[in-house]
Protein backbone atom coordinates (compact mmCIF):
# COMPACT_ATOMS: atom_id res chain seq x y z
CA UNK A 1 0.00 0.00 0.00
CA UNK A 2 1.37 3.24 -0.65
CA UNK A 3 0.72 6.58 1.15
CA UNK A 4 0.35 9.44 -0.65
CA UNK A 5 0.19 13.83 0.03
CA UNK A 6 -1.94 15.05 -2.75
CA UNK A 7 -2.29 17.80 -0.90
CA UNK A 8 1.02 19.45 0.60
CA UNK A 9 1.66 21.17 3.55
CA UNK A 10 0.85 24.54 1.68
CA UNK A 11 -2.64 23.29 1.73
CA UNK A 12 -2.71 23.09 5.61
CA UNK A 13 -1.15 26.56 6.03
CA UNK A 14 -3.73 28.29 3.60
CA UNK A 15 -6.10 26.68 5.63
CA UNK A 16 -5.00 28.19 8.94
CA UNK A 17 -4.07 32.23 7.21
CA UNK A 18 -7.53 31.64 5.71
CA UNK A 19 -9.37 31.49 9.02
CA UNK A 20 -6.70 33.77 11.24
CA UNK A 21 -7.83 36.64 8.34
CA UNK A 22 -11.47 35.59 9.37
CA UNK A 23 -11.61 35.50 12.67
CA UNK A 24 -9.62 39.09 12.79
CA UNK A 25 -12.16 40.69 10.07
CA UNK A 26 -15.04 39.57 12.75
CA UNK A 27 -13.48 40.61 15.83
CA UNK A 28 -12.86 44.27 13.80
CA UNK A 29 -16.54 44.23 12.61
CA UNK A 30 -18.42 43.07 15.71
CA UNK A 31 -16.43 45.08 17.76
CA UNK A 32 -16.83 48.15 15.68
CA UNK A 33 -21.14 48.18 16.28
CA UNK A 34 -19.79 48.73 20.58
CA UNK A 35 -19.02 51.73 19.48
CA UNK A 36 -15.76 53.52 20.56
CA UNK A 37 -14.85 51.55 23.63
CA UNK A 38 -13.43 48.85 21.59
CA UNK A 39 -11.50 51.42 18.85
CA UNK A 40 -8.03 49.48 19.20
CA UNK A 41 -9.29 45.92 18.61
CA UNK A 42 -11.46 47.12 15.60
CA UNK A 43 -8.63 48.91 14.11
CA UNK A 44 -5.94 46.07 14.78
CA UNK A 45 -8.52 43.42 13.40
CA UNK A 46 -8.68 45.82 10.06
CA UNK A 47 -5.08 46.38 9.41
CA UNK A 48 -4.52 42.57 10.07
CA UNK A 49 -7.24 41.62 7.94
CA UNK A 50 -6.17 40.91 4.27
CA UNK A 51 -2.67 40.05 4.82
CA UNK A 52 -3.01 36.23 5.64
CA UNK A 53 -5.52 35.50 3.88
CA UNK A 54 -3.68 37.15 0.60
CA UNK A 55 -0.71 35.29 1.37
CA UNK A 56 -2.41 32.07 1.80
CA UNK A 57 -3.83 32.20 -1.69
CA UNK A 58 -0.63 33.11 -3.17
CA UNK A 59 0.18 29.62 -1.72
CA UNK A 60 -2.85 28.35 -3.43
CA UNK A 61 -2.32 29.62 -6.56
CA UNK A 62 1.29 28.03 -6.71
CA UNK A 63 0.17 24.68 -5.85
CA UNK A 64 -2.18 24.49 -8.62
CA UNK A 65 -0.69 22.18 -11.39
CA UNK A 66 -1.27 25.47 -14.14
CA UNK A 67 -1.39 28.29 -11.96
CA UNK A 68 -1.89 30.40 -15.03
CA UNK A 69 -5.26 29.14 -15.25
CA UNK A 70 -6.45 30.01 -12.11
CA UNK A 71 -8.99 32.35 -13.41
CA UNK A 72 -11.37 29.60 -14.88
CA UNK A 73 -12.16 29.39 -11.22
CA UNK A 74 -14.53 32.71 -11.98
CA UNK A 75 -14.98 31.72 -15.53
CA UNK A 76 -16.49 28.00 -15.14
CA UNK A 77 -18.78 27.50 -12.00
CA UNK A 78 -19.79 24.27 -10.43
CA UNK A 79 -22.37 24.40 -7.87
CA UNK A 80 -21.88 21.55 -6.22
CA UNK A 81 -17.82 21.86 -5.44
CA UNK A 82 -17.13 23.64 -2.42
CA UNK A 83 -13.83 24.81 -3.81
CA UNK A 84 -15.86 26.78 -6.65
CA UNK A 85 -17.99 28.45 -4.23
CA UNK A 86 -15.25 29.09 -1.79
CA UNK A 87 -13.03 30.35 -4.63
CA UNK A 88 -16.37 33.32 -4.29
CA UNK A 89 -16.27 33.81 -1.10
CA UNK A 90 -12.61 33.96 -0.91
CA UNK A 91 -12.37 36.63 -3.53
CA UNK A 92 -15.26 38.74 -1.72
CA UNK A 93 -13.82 38.52 1.31
CA UNK A 94 -10.32 39.66 0.14
CA UNK A 95 -11.31 42.54 -2.10
CA UNK A 96 -13.51 43.74 1.08
CA UNK A 97 -10.94 43.02 3.80
CA UNK A 98 -8.48 44.58 1.81
CA UNK A 99 -11.13 47.84 1.40
CA UNK A 100 -12.20 47.98 4.82
CA UNK A 101 -8.07 48.76 5.83
CA UNK A 102 -8.15 51.16 3.25
CA UNK A 103 -11.05 52.70 5.17
CA UNK A 104 -9.66 52.29 8.36
CA UNK A 105 -5.94 54.15 7.02
CA UNK A 106 -8.45 56.96 6.04
CA UNK A 107 -10.27 57.18 9.34
CA UNK A 108 -6.86 57.68 10.85
CA UNK A 109 -6.21 60.25 8.18
CA UNK A 110 -3.24 58.03 6.79
CA UNK A 111 -4.85 58.08 3.09
CA UNK A 112 -6.45 60.76 1.64
CA UNK A 113 -9.35 59.21 0.17
CA UNK A 114 -11.50 55.92 0.18
CA UNK A 115 -14.23 53.85 -1.66
CA UNK A 116 -16.12 53.73 1.27
CA UNK A 117 -19.06 55.46 2.58
CA UNK A 118 -20.93 55.63 5.81
CA UNK A 119 -23.65 53.41 4.69
CA UNK A 120 -21.20 50.53 2.78
CA UNK A 121 -19.27 50.44 6.17
CA UNK A 122 -22.48 49.60 7.93
CA UNK A 123 -23.53 46.97 4.94
CA UNK A 124 -19.38 45.34 5.22
CA UNK A 125 -20.21 45.69 8.98
CA UNK A 126 -23.50 43.54 8.92
CA UNK A 127 -21.61 41.40 6.21
CA UNK A 128 -18.88 41.11 7.94
CA UNK A 129 -20.29 38.04 10.20
CA UNK A 130 -22.00 35.34 7.37
CA UNK A 131 -18.99 36.40 5.15
CA UNK A 132 -16.55 35.41 8.06
CA UNK A 133 -18.91 32.22 9.02
CA UNK A 134 -18.36 31.06 5.09
CA UNK A 135 -14.62 31.35 5.19
CA UNK A 136 -14.61 29.40 8.21
CA UNK A 137 -16.37 26.58 7.21
CA UNK A 138 -15.96 26.57 3.84
CA UNK A 139 -12.61 25.24 4.77
CA UNK A 140 -13.72 22.43 6.70
CA UNK A 141 -16.50 21.86 4.03
CA UNK A 142 -13.72 21.71 1.71
CA UNK A 143 -11.89 18.92 3.37
CA UNK A 144 -15.46 16.98 4.21
CA UNK A 145 -16.30 16.55 0.66
CA UNK A 146 -13.58 14.13 0.09
CA UNK A 147 -15.47 10.62 0.63
CA UNK A 148 -12.11 8.97 0.24
CA UNK A 149 -10.43 10.27 3.52
CA UNK A 150 -12.78 9.22 6.48
CA UNK A 151 -10.81 11.62 8.60
CA UNK A 152 -12.06 14.45 6.41
CA UNK A 153 -15.75 12.61 5.31
CA UNK A 154 -16.52 13.84 9.07
CA UNK A 155 -19.84 16.50 9.59
CA UNK A 156 -17.94 18.70 12.29
CA UNK A 157 -15.15 19.49 10.78
CA UNK A 158 -16.47 22.68 9.21
CA UNK A 159 -17.58 23.52 13.19
CA UNK A 160 -14.18 22.97 14.37
CA UNK A 161 -12.47 24.72 11.75
CA UNK A 162 -15.03 27.80 12.56
CA UNK A 163 -14.24 27.99 15.46
CA UNK A 164 -10.36 28.19 15.28
CA UNK A 165 -11.21 30.37 12.68
CA UNK A 166 -12.51 32.87 15.40
CA UNK A 167 -10.34 31.75 18.22
CA UNK A 168 -7.10 32.51 16.07
CA UNK A 169 -8.13 35.77 14.57
CA UNK A 170 -9.36 36.97 17.96
CA UNK A 171 -6.22 36.03 19.13
CA UNK A 172 -3.76 37.63 16.42
CA UNK A 173 -5.38 40.88 17.15
CA UNK A 174 -5.37 40.55 20.86
CA UNK A 175 -1.39 40.25 20.50
CA UNK A 176 -1.15 43.06 17.98
CA UNK A 177 -3.59 44.94 21.25
CA UNK A 178 -1.48 44.00 23.99
CA UNK A 179 1.82 44.36 22.20
CA UNK A 180 1.37 48.04 20.54
CA UNK A 181 -1.05 49.89 23.06
CA UNK A 182 -0.61 51.42 25.79
CA UNK A 183 -1.64 49.30 28.80
CA UNK A 184 -3.88 51.50 30.61
CA UNK A 185 -5.38 52.36 27.50
CA UNK A 186 -6.16 49.07 26.06
CA UNK A 187 -6.41 46.82 29.16
CA UNK A 188 -10.30 46.59 28.95
CA UNK A 189 -10.30 46.04 25.48
CA UNK A 190 -7.76 43.20 26.25
CA UNK A 191 -9.49 41.55 28.97
CA UNK A 192 -12.82 40.79 27.10
CA UNK A 193 -11.07 39.70 24.06
CA UNK A 194 -9.52 37.45 26.14
CA UNK A 195 -12.85 36.31 27.39
CA UNK A 196 -14.12 35.92 23.90
CA UNK A 197 -11.42 33.98 23.13
CA UNK A 198 -11.78 31.62 26.13
CA UNK A 199 -15.66 30.80 25.09
CA UNK A 200 -14.06 29.96 21.35
CA UNK A 201 -11.65 27.73 22.62
CA UNK A 202 -14.49 26.33 24.68
CA UNK A 203 -16.38 25.39 21.61
CA UNK A 204 -13.19 24.48 19.80
CA UNK A 205 -12.90 21.90 22.24
CA UNK A 206 -16.30 20.46 22.32
CA UNK A 207 -16.18 20.06 18.32
CA UNK A 208 -12.74 18.34 18.97
CA UNK A 209 -14.16 15.74 21.12
CA UNK A 210 -16.69 15.50 18.90
CA UNK A 211 -14.94 14.82 15.83
CA UNK A 212 -12.64 12.26 17.97
CA UNK A 213 -15.94 10.67 19.21
CA UNK A 214 -17.16 10.31 16.02
CA UNK A 215 -14.19 8.72 14.69
CA UNK A 216 -13.43 6.36 17.76
CA UNK A 217 -17.29 4.93 17.57
CA UNK A 218 -17.26 5.09 13.46
CA UNK A 219 -16.96 2.45 11.48
CA UNK A 220 -13.40 0.40 10.73
CA UNK A 221 -12.20 3.04 8.55
CA UNK A 222 -13.26 6.07 11.07
CA UNK A 223 -11.75 3.60 13.95
CA UNK A 224 -8.39 3.16 11.48
CA UNK A 225 -8.41 6.94 10.37
CA UNK A 226 -7.97 7.59 14.72
CA UNK A 227 -5.52 4.76 15.44
CA UNK A 228 -3.17 6.73 12.51
CA UNK A 229 -3.49 9.78 14.13
CA UNK A 230 -2.83 8.29 17.28
CA UNK A 231 0.13 6.65 16.16
CA UNK A 232 1.79 8.36 13.80
CA UNK A 233 0.49 12.04 14.82
CA UNK A 234 -0.62 12.02 18.64
CA UNK A 235 1.95 13.79 20.25
CA UNK A 236 0.99 17.18 17.29
CA UNK A 237 -2.39 16.15 17.40
CA UNK A 238 -2.96 15.44 21.82
CA UNK A 239 0.30 17.88 22.90
CA UNK A 240 0.08 20.86 19.91
CA UNK A 241 -3.49 20.98 19.70
CA UNK A 242 -4.81 20.07 22.84
CA UNK A 243 -2.90 20.64 25.20
CA UNK A 244 -0.37 23.88 24.24
CA UNK A 245 -3.10 25.41 21.55
CA UNK A 246 -6.30 24.76 23.94
CA UNK A 247 -5.78 23.74 27.56
CA UNK A 248 -3.33 25.93 28.01
CA UNK A 249 -4.46 28.61 27.30
CA UNK A 250 -7.52 28.12 28.75
CA UNK A 251 -5.89 27.44 31.55
CA UNK A 252 -4.00 30.37 32.00
CA UNK A 253 -6.90 32.16 31.62
CA UNK A 254 -9.31 30.42 34.26
CA UNK A 255 -6.50 29.88 36.79
CA UNK A 256 -4.30 32.77 36.94
CA UNK A 257 -5.49 36.28 38.24
CA UNK A 258 -5.13 39.42 36.66
CA UNK A 259 -4.12 40.42 32.93
CA UNK A 260 -1.10 41.50 31.74
CA UNK A 261 0.49 42.54 28.47
CA UNK A 262 2.67 39.31 28.80
CA UNK A 263 0.08 37.41 29.33
CA UNK A 264 -2.47 38.03 26.96
CA UNK A 265 0.38 38.28 24.10
CA UNK A 266 1.39 34.59 25.29
CA UNK A 267 -1.93 32.91 25.18
CA UNK A 268 -2.33 34.52 21.88
CA UNK A 269 0.39 32.69 20.49
CA UNK A 270 -0.60 29.57 21.82
CA UNK A 271 -4.54 29.93 19.98
CA UNK A 272 -2.10 30.86 17.12
CA UNK A 273 0.31 27.85 17.35
CA UNK A 274 -2.39 25.53 18.64
CA UNK A 275 -4.76 26.51 15.20
CA UNK A 276 -1.64 25.92 12.80
CA UNK A 277 -0.63 22.30 14.06
CA UNK A 278 -4.70 21.08 13.96
CA UNK A 279 -4.73 22.47 10.53
CA UNK A 280 -1.36 20.83 9.70
CA UNK A 281 -2.51 17.24 11.31
CA UNK A 282 -5.70 17.01 9.76
CA UNK A 283 -5.02 17.74 6.12
CA UNK A 284 -1.60 15.62 6.20
CA UNK A 285 -2.67 12.75 8.84
CA UNK A 286 -5.78 12.51 6.80
CA UNK A 287 -4.51 12.00 3.70
CA UNK A 288 -1.61 9.58 5.36
CA UNK A 289 -4.03 7.58 6.97
CA UNK A 290 -5.81 6.91 4.02
CA UNK A 291 -3.48 4.24 1.39
CA UNK A 292 -3.79 5.56 -2.44
CA UNK A 293 -3.88 1.40 -3.51
CA UNK B 1 -32.12 1.84 -24.22
CA UNK B 2 -31.55 5.50 -25.45
CA UNK B 3 -28.18 5.79 -23.80
CA UNK B 4 -25.07 3.91 -23.12
CA UNK B 5 -23.84 2.64 -20.01
CA UNK B 6 -20.36 1.52 -20.53
CA UNK B 7 -18.87 -0.12 -18.07
CA UNK B 8 -15.67 -3.41 -17.71
CA UNK B 9 -16.41 -6.72 -15.82
CA UNK B 10 -12.70 -8.23 -14.59
CA UNK B 11 -12.19 -11.92 -14.30
CA UNK B 12 -10.22 -12.21 -11.52
CA UNK B 13 -10.21 -16.07 -12.08
CA UNK B 14 -8.24 -15.60 -15.48
CA UNK B 15 -6.39 -12.79 -14.17
CA UNK B 16 -2.33 -14.28 -13.71
CA UNK B 17 -0.74 -10.48 -13.07
CA UNK B 18 1.60 -10.48 -16.49
CA UNK B 19 0.79 -6.82 -16.51
CA UNK B 20 -0.14 -6.89 -20.43
CA UNK B 21 -3.03 -4.54 -19.73
CA UNK B 22 -0.21 -2.03 -17.93
CA UNK B 23 2.07 -1.85 -20.62
CA UNK B 24 -0.56 -1.50 -23.54
CA UNK B 25 -2.79 1.19 -21.49
CA UNK B 26 0.88 3.31 -21.27
CA UNK B 27 1.49 2.36 -24.86
CA UNK B 28 -1.69 3.43 -26.35
CA UNK B 29 -2.43 6.74 -24.67
CA UNK B 30 1.33 7.86 -23.88
CA UNK B 31 0.68 8.04 -20.25
CA UNK B 32 3.97 10.07 -18.44
CA UNK B 33 6.34 8.23 -16.53
CA UNK B 34 5.77 7.47 -13.35
CA UNK B 35 2.20 7.14 -13.87
CA UNK B 36 -0.58 4.94 -14.36
CA UNK B 37 -4.17 4.96 -15.79
CA UNK B 38 -3.97 1.01 -15.15
CA UNK B 39 -2.23 -1.15 -13.39
CA UNK B 40 -2.22 -4.47 -11.20
CA UNK B 41 -2.41 -4.76 -7.56
CA UNK B 42 -1.18 -7.63 -5.55
CA UNK B 43 -2.83 -8.43 -2.46
CA UNK B 44 -1.69 -11.24 -0.29
CA UNK B 45 -3.90 -12.93 1.76
CA UNK B 46 -3.83 -15.26 4.66
CA UNK B 47 -0.92 -16.26 7.32
CA UNK B 48 1.70 -18.78 6.48
CA UNK B 49 1.60 -21.34 4.90
CA UNK B 50 -2.16 -20.86 4.34
CA UNK B 51 -0.99 -17.39 2.07
CA UNK B 52 -2.24 -17.03 -1.67
CA UNK B 53 -1.50 -14.02 -3.62
CA UNK B 54 -4.46 -12.01 -5.78
CA UNK B 55 -4.04 -10.10 -9.11
CA UNK B 56 -6.66 -7.06 -9.22
CA UNK B 57 -6.27 -4.79 -11.87
CA UNK B 58 -7.04 -0.78 -11.09
CA UNK B 59 -8.35 1.36 -13.45
CA UNK B 60 -11.51 4.18 -13.09
CA UNK B 61 -14.58 3.08 -12.07
CA UNK B 62 -16.67 5.52 -14.55
CA UNK B 63 -18.69 5.59 -11.43
CA UNK B 64 -22.68 6.38 -11.72
CA UNK B 65 -22.45 9.46 -9.54
CA UNK B 66 -18.33 10.50 -9.56
CA UNK B 67 -16.79 12.46 -6.37
CA UNK B 68 -14.29 13.66 -9.19
CA UNK B 69 -17.07 15.55 -11.10
CA UNK B 70 -19.13 17.26 -7.60
CA UNK B 71 -15.95 18.75 -5.88
CA UNK B 72 -14.34 19.56 -9.56
CA UNK B 73 -14.23 23.80 -9.27
CA UNK B 74 -14.06 24.63 -13.26
CA UNK B 75 -16.63 21.59 -14.59
CA UNK B 76 -13.53 20.10 -15.90
CA UNK B 77 -14.30 16.58 -14.74
CA UNK B 78 -17.38 15.76 -16.23
CA UNK B 79 -19.61 12.38 -16.89
CA UNK B 80 -20.69 11.93 -20.60
CA UNK B 81 -23.91 11.60 -20.70
CA UNK B 82 -24.15 9.83 -23.93
CA UNK B 83 -22.16 6.67 -22.74
CA UNK B 84 -21.04 7.66 -19.25
CA UNK B 85 -17.61 7.35 -19.48
CA UNK B 86 -15.68 10.09 -17.12
CA UNK B 87 -13.70 12.50 -19.16
CA UNK B 88 -11.17 15.26 -17.92
CA UNK B 89 -11.58 18.74 -20.22
CA UNK B 90 -7.69 19.42 -20.40
CA UNK B 91 -8.62 23.29 -21.51
CA UNK B 92 -10.50 23.82 -18.22
CA UNK B 93 -8.40 21.73 -16.05
CA UNK B 94 -6.49 23.99 -13.76
CA UNK B 95 -4.21 21.05 -11.74
CA UNK B 96 -6.23 22.07 -8.12
CA UNK B 97 -5.62 18.19 -7.43
CA UNK B 98 -9.25 18.23 -5.73
CA UNK B 99 -10.47 15.24 -7.87
CA UNK B 100 -7.73 13.20 -6.73
CA UNK B 101 -8.16 13.37 -2.74
CA UNK B 102 -11.76 13.07 -3.89
CA UNK B 103 -11.60 9.86 -5.62
CA UNK B 104 -11.58 6.44 -3.29
CA UNK B 105 -9.90 4.50 -6.24
CA UNK B 106 -6.64 6.69 -6.30
CA UNK B 107 -6.60 6.33 -10.05
CA UNK B 108 -6.49 10.28 -10.97
CA UNK B 109 -2.84 11.50 -11.22
CA UNK B 110 -1.19 14.80 -12.07
CA UNK B 111 0.45 15.28 -15.10
CA UNK B 112 3.39 17.75 -14.38
CA UNK B 113 4.18 18.60 -17.81
CA UNK B 114 0.55 19.59 -18.95
CA UNK B 115 -0.38 20.70 -15.49
CA UNK B 116 -3.28 19.05 -15.73
CA UNK B 117 -4.88 15.87 -14.21
CA UNK B 118 -5.53 12.99 -15.78
CA UNK B 119 -6.96 9.23 -15.77
CA UNK B 120 -8.27 6.16 -17.73
CA UNK B 121 -10.60 7.34 -20.69
CA UNK B 122 -12.05 3.96 -21.18
CA UNK B 123 -9.90 4.48 -24.46
CA UNK B 124 -13.11 6.81 -25.74
CA UNK B 125 -10.77 7.24 -29.07
CA UNK B 126 -10.96 3.78 -29.74
CA UNK B 127 -14.78 3.19 -28.69
CA UNK B 128 -16.11 5.63 -30.82
CA UNK B 129 -14.13 3.96 -34.30
CA UNK B 130 -16.13 0.81 -32.50
CA UNK B 131 -13.35 -1.01 -31.09
CA UNK B 132 -12.95 -2.06 -27.71
CA UNK B 133 -10.51 -0.79 -24.88
CA UNK B 134 -6.49 -1.06 -25.13
CA UNK B 135 -6.06 -3.18 -22.08
CA UNK B 136 -8.87 -5.67 -22.68
CA UNK B 137 -7.65 -5.83 -26.17
CA UNK B 138 -4.65 -7.04 -25.02
CA UNK B 139 -5.53 -9.13 -21.39
CA UNK B 140 -3.84 -12.63 -22.70
CA UNK B 141 -6.54 -14.83 -20.52
CA UNK B 142 -9.71 -12.57 -21.69
CA UNK B 143 -10.18 -11.38 -18.21
CA UNK B 144 -11.84 -7.99 -18.88
CA UNK B 145 -14.77 -7.62 -20.89
CA UNK B 146 -15.74 -4.34 -21.80
CA UNK B 147 -19.24 -3.09 -23.28
CA UNK B 148 -22.36 -1.31 -22.64
CA UNK B 149 -24.31 -2.40 -19.40
CA UNK B 150 -27.46 -1.04 -20.90
CA UNK B 151 -27.49 -3.51 -23.76
CA UNK B 152 -29.13 -6.59 -22.61
CA UNK B 153 -27.70 -8.20 -25.51
CA UNK B 154 -23.88 -7.37 -24.86
CA UNK B 155 -21.13 -9.85 -23.77
CA UNK B 156 -20.59 -7.42 -20.25
CA UNK B 157 -24.80 -7.14 -19.69
CA UNK B 158 -25.45 -11.19 -20.23
CA UNK B 159 -21.88 -11.87 -18.22
CA UNK B 160 -22.99 -9.80 -15.23
CA UNK B 161 -26.59 -11.48 -14.71
CA UNK B 162 -25.25 -15.06 -14.65
CA UNK B 163 -22.26 -14.60 -12.78
CA UNK B 164 -22.03 -12.96 -9.23
CA UNK B 165 -19.48 -9.91 -9.17
CA UNK B 166 -18.89 -7.55 -7.07
CA UNK B 167 -17.60 -3.89 -7.01
CA UNK B 168 -14.62 -2.09 -5.05
CA UNK B 169 -16.09 0.05 -2.40
CA UNK B 170 -19.60 -0.41 -3.38
CA UNK B 171 -19.59 1.43 0.44
CA UNK B 172 -18.45 4.84 -0.94
CA UNK B 173 -21.75 5.13 -2.89
CA UNK B 174 -20.76 5.99 -6.23
CA UNK B 175 -22.17 3.20 -8.15
CA UNK B 176 -18.55 2.24 -9.84
CA UNK B 177 -18.91 0.24 -13.48
CA UNK B 178 -16.31 -1.82 -12.96
CA UNK B 179 -17.69 -5.14 -12.00
CA UNK B 180 -14.91 -8.33 -10.88
CA UNK B 181 -15.67 -11.46 -10.64
CA UNK B 182 -14.28 -13.31 -7.40
CA UNK B 183 -13.17 -10.56 -5.10
CA UNK B 184 -12.77 -11.95 -1.61
CA UNK B 185 -14.00 -9.82 0.73
CA UNK B 186 -11.28 -10.83 2.83
CA UNK B 187 -8.81 -8.79 0.17
CA UNK B 188 -11.19 -6.45 -0.65
CA UNK B 189 -10.57 -5.12 2.94
CA UNK B 190 -6.72 -4.75 2.13
CA UNK B 191 -6.86 -3.00 -1.07
CA UNK B 192 -6.88 0.16 0.97
CA UNK B 193 -9.50 3.04 1.62
CA UNK B 194 -8.55 5.11 -1.53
Amino acid sequence: MSQHVTWPVWIALYLYLAGVSGGAFAASTATSFLGDRYRNVARWGAYIAPWPVLIGTAMLIFDLGSPMKFWLLFVKLNPRSVMSMGALILTAFGAIAVIYFWHQLFIEKKVKFTLLNDTLVKVIRFLGIPLVVGIGTYTGFLLNASVAIPMWNNGVLPLIFLASALSTGVAAVMVGVAVTGKWDDVKHEVKNLAIADAVLIGLELFALAAFVWSLHVGNLKQQAALDYLNSHYGLWFWGGVWAVGLLLPLGIKVFTKGETAAKAALNGSLVLFGGLVLRWVIVIAGQMATPLY
Amino acid sequence: MATKRYGMVIDLRKCVGCEACTVACKAENGVPLGHFRTWVQQVEVGTFPKVMRHFVPKLCNHCDDPACVSVCPTAASFKRSEDGIVLINQDHCIGCKYCMVACPYGVRYLDEEKGVVDKCTFCAHRVAEGIIPSCANTCIAGARIFGDLNDPESDIAKFVATHPVQQLKPEAGLGPNVYYVGLDKDFNAKLGNR
